[in-house]
């Protein structure tokens, strides 16, 4: 990664620890790429909703993604046409993809706080990826499970769950059931 | 005793941070919003925030891609069968528990696809009922005691609006005095009376069967294509006969067809055959609903080229002039699904209908078959294709 005296940010976690990251890698953060533009220039951003353990996740995160991009790019302009380019791109495509399948391999605990915090520091690709996996961690569990899985108080009444159970009376389509009730009327 | 608890919940506490995963407001959307479709029904029943987010999360993000059915029938001897039905949203396939008719041995015969206007339904016709399924599920079944009056084998048979058509299949040997082999008879679901129509065109003569034709049905007709042909019939139910005939026969290379319905009202057809330089090539063209010929924009479609080669292998050595070639499709007006009728086991493309005009389909994928399906050899397969709704999915998932 090209680390040729680029600006530096520092970026505060919510119990004090300082990191200080490159600019561009911070600024995958669209929230951070707004504070430094639109607010004038901070050396510091104080990020009061992250903790260090999760701020340091997530620079991992932007760090390793900003890399990818950068030799992506630089691959592309130093090969003769595309379809040699397409070719040199793909593997690292892959490894980026295994790499990511690797970053949240995390407790369901930490995964909650990356995605928390990657909704609010509105990082999109992150946001993608750990919701992914916590919507992969539902899939083929009862309502129950699902409960005692993200701990959930269970705040609500056999009453209320019946209710809800029949409130699911909508239809994916609208409009394909009108048109069927029409060819009655 | 109390006291006890207490303690008892305070220690567990220092042992383990008790974390409380409680997603809400957009971020909860955001990961229900990639939540497979038939794991959406626990979903939204966890509390009532979740609820709220499942419904928004569809309402913003529609699922109305439609799915697509499998009925595999393991040993040509019994009659019970096990449905898959696969989702398109999330890619993935469903085994549907199954207490159809068929496993109480309520109704006779194989349960086959019938093409359905509000979606492809499971249905069995015997010498004295119909027995029909009400959602693509197969969870709720409507039995008529009444059968149509001429007896009947691989027949047409399809739902349009409140009308329930069977055509030809007629066997020669049984007929009585007047009936024909192309007879068409249609049932009322209103009044529960089956009346006799005006048999299929002279134009299909000798392919008056399941075998030979493609259909698509709407909500107030049914059109009728042969398959080696190109010849398109429209019928309508209401008034019980049929328009003109027509072949529009957009390309002469093309050995095999098929109907379906298009995104926006139109018709679409479906073509195979192997192009210039005998590449296999399957093409989708759009052609007026009324006049039956090819529409002045002469839209046309390709599939993608590894897409065709996997529904059509080449084998090593193949003689091209031998090759047959055969597709089916079914759909909606949403999208739907290719397949080679020869080689159903290999796999499925599904289609999406573009939302801009200039283009048929926006996205292709391939779609392959559940492994135990895919595997067993002797059993056979049969597609169906059906939009499906919340309370549908719902219906036969337990959870």
């Amino acid at each position: 990664m090209a680390d040729n005296g680029g600006k530096k940010i520092t970026l505060k976690s919510s119990d004090g620890e300082e990191f200080e990251v490159p600019e561009v890698v911070a600024m995958e953060s669209q929230t951070i790429r707004h504070v430094i533009e639109d607010v004038c220039a901070k050396n510091s951003i104080p990020l009061l909703n992250v903790n260090s353990k999760i701020l340091s996740k997530v620079i991992e995160y932007c760090k390793k993604h900003v890399a990818a991009a950068e030799a992506a790019a630089s691959k592309a302009s130093t090969e003769e046409g595309t379809a040699a380019a397409a070719s040199v791109t793909k593997p690292s495509d892959e490894d980026l993809k295994t790499w990511d399948a690797e970053f949240v391999k995390v407790d369901k605990g930490t995964l909650f706080n990356l995605i928390l915090a990657a909704n609010y520091l509105h990082i999109p690709g992150l946001l993608d990826l750990t919701c992914q996996a916590a919507a992969d961690m539902i899939k083929g569990k009862s309502a129950k499970e699902i409960r005692k899985f993200f701990n959930l108080k269970n705040c609500i009444s056999p009453e209320e769950e019946e209710e809800i159970r029949r409130e699911n009376q909508w239809a994916f389509e609208e409009e394909k059931r009108t048109r069927a009730f029409d060819a009655y009327a | 005793m109390e006291t006890a608890t207490l303690m008892l919940e305070a220690e567990t506490h220092l042992l383990q941070p008790y974390i409380y995963m409680d997603l809400y407001g957009d971020v909860l959307e955001a990961v229900v919003t990639r939540v497979p479709t038939i794991d959406l029904i626990p979903a939204s029943r966890v509390s009532r925030e979740w609820h709220c987010a499942v419904r928004s999360s569809l309402r913003r993000q529609p699922r109305r891609s439609p799915w697509l059915l499998l009925r595999h029938l393991r040993h040509p001897s019994s009659p019970i069968f096990s449905l898959h039905a696969f989702d398109p949203f999330s890619s993935s396939w469903v085994s549907v528990p199954q207490n159809s008719p068929a496993s109480d041995k309520k109704s006779e015969g194989t349960m086959v696809f019938l093409c359905g206007s509000t979606g492809d339904r499971l249905h069995s016709l015997s010498i004295s009922s119909m027995v029909v399924s009400e959602d693509p599920f197969g969870t709720a079944w409507r039995k008529e005691t009444k059968a149509p009056k001429v007896w009947r084998k691989d027949a047409v048979v399809a739902e349009v609006g409140r009308w329930v058509i069977v055509a030809g299949g007629g066997c020669p040997m049984v007929l009585e005095e007047g009936e024909e082999v192309g007879a068409v008879e249609v049932y009322d679901k209103h009044s529960g009376v089956w009346e006799s129509a005006e048999p299929i065109p002279e134009g299909f003569d000798g392919s008056t069967s399941a075998t030979w034709l493609s259909v698509a049905a709407y909500d107030d007709r049914l059109y009728v294509m042969e398959k080696k042909t190109g010849l398109i019939g429209l019928f309508d139910p209401k008034t019980k006969r049929w328009g003109s005939t027509c072949q529009p026969r957009p390309d002469p290379t093309v050995q095999s067809w098929a109907i379906v319905i298009g995104h926006d009202d139109r018709l679409l057809v479906v073509g195979v055959g192997p192009a210039c330089q005998s590449t296999t090539k399957v093409r989708f063209w759009e052609v007026n609903r009324e006049t039956l010929q090819g529409t002045d924009n002469k839209l046309e479609e390709e599939m993608p080229r590894e897409m065709v080669e996997r529904l059509f292998p080449n084998e090593e050595g193949d003689d091209d002039t031998w090759k047959s070639y055969s597709v089916e499709v079914c759909g909606t007006e949403r999208g739907g699904y290719v397949y080679n009728p020869l080689e159903m086991r290999n796999g499925v493309v599904l289609y999406e209908f573009a939302e801009e005009k200039s283009r048929i389909v926006g996205r292709w994928e391939w779609v392959p078959l559940p492994e135990r399906v895919g595997d067993c050899w002797m059993g056979r397969i049969e597609f169906g294709c059906s939009a499906v709704s919340f309370d549908e999915l719902a219906s036969f998932w337990k959870h």
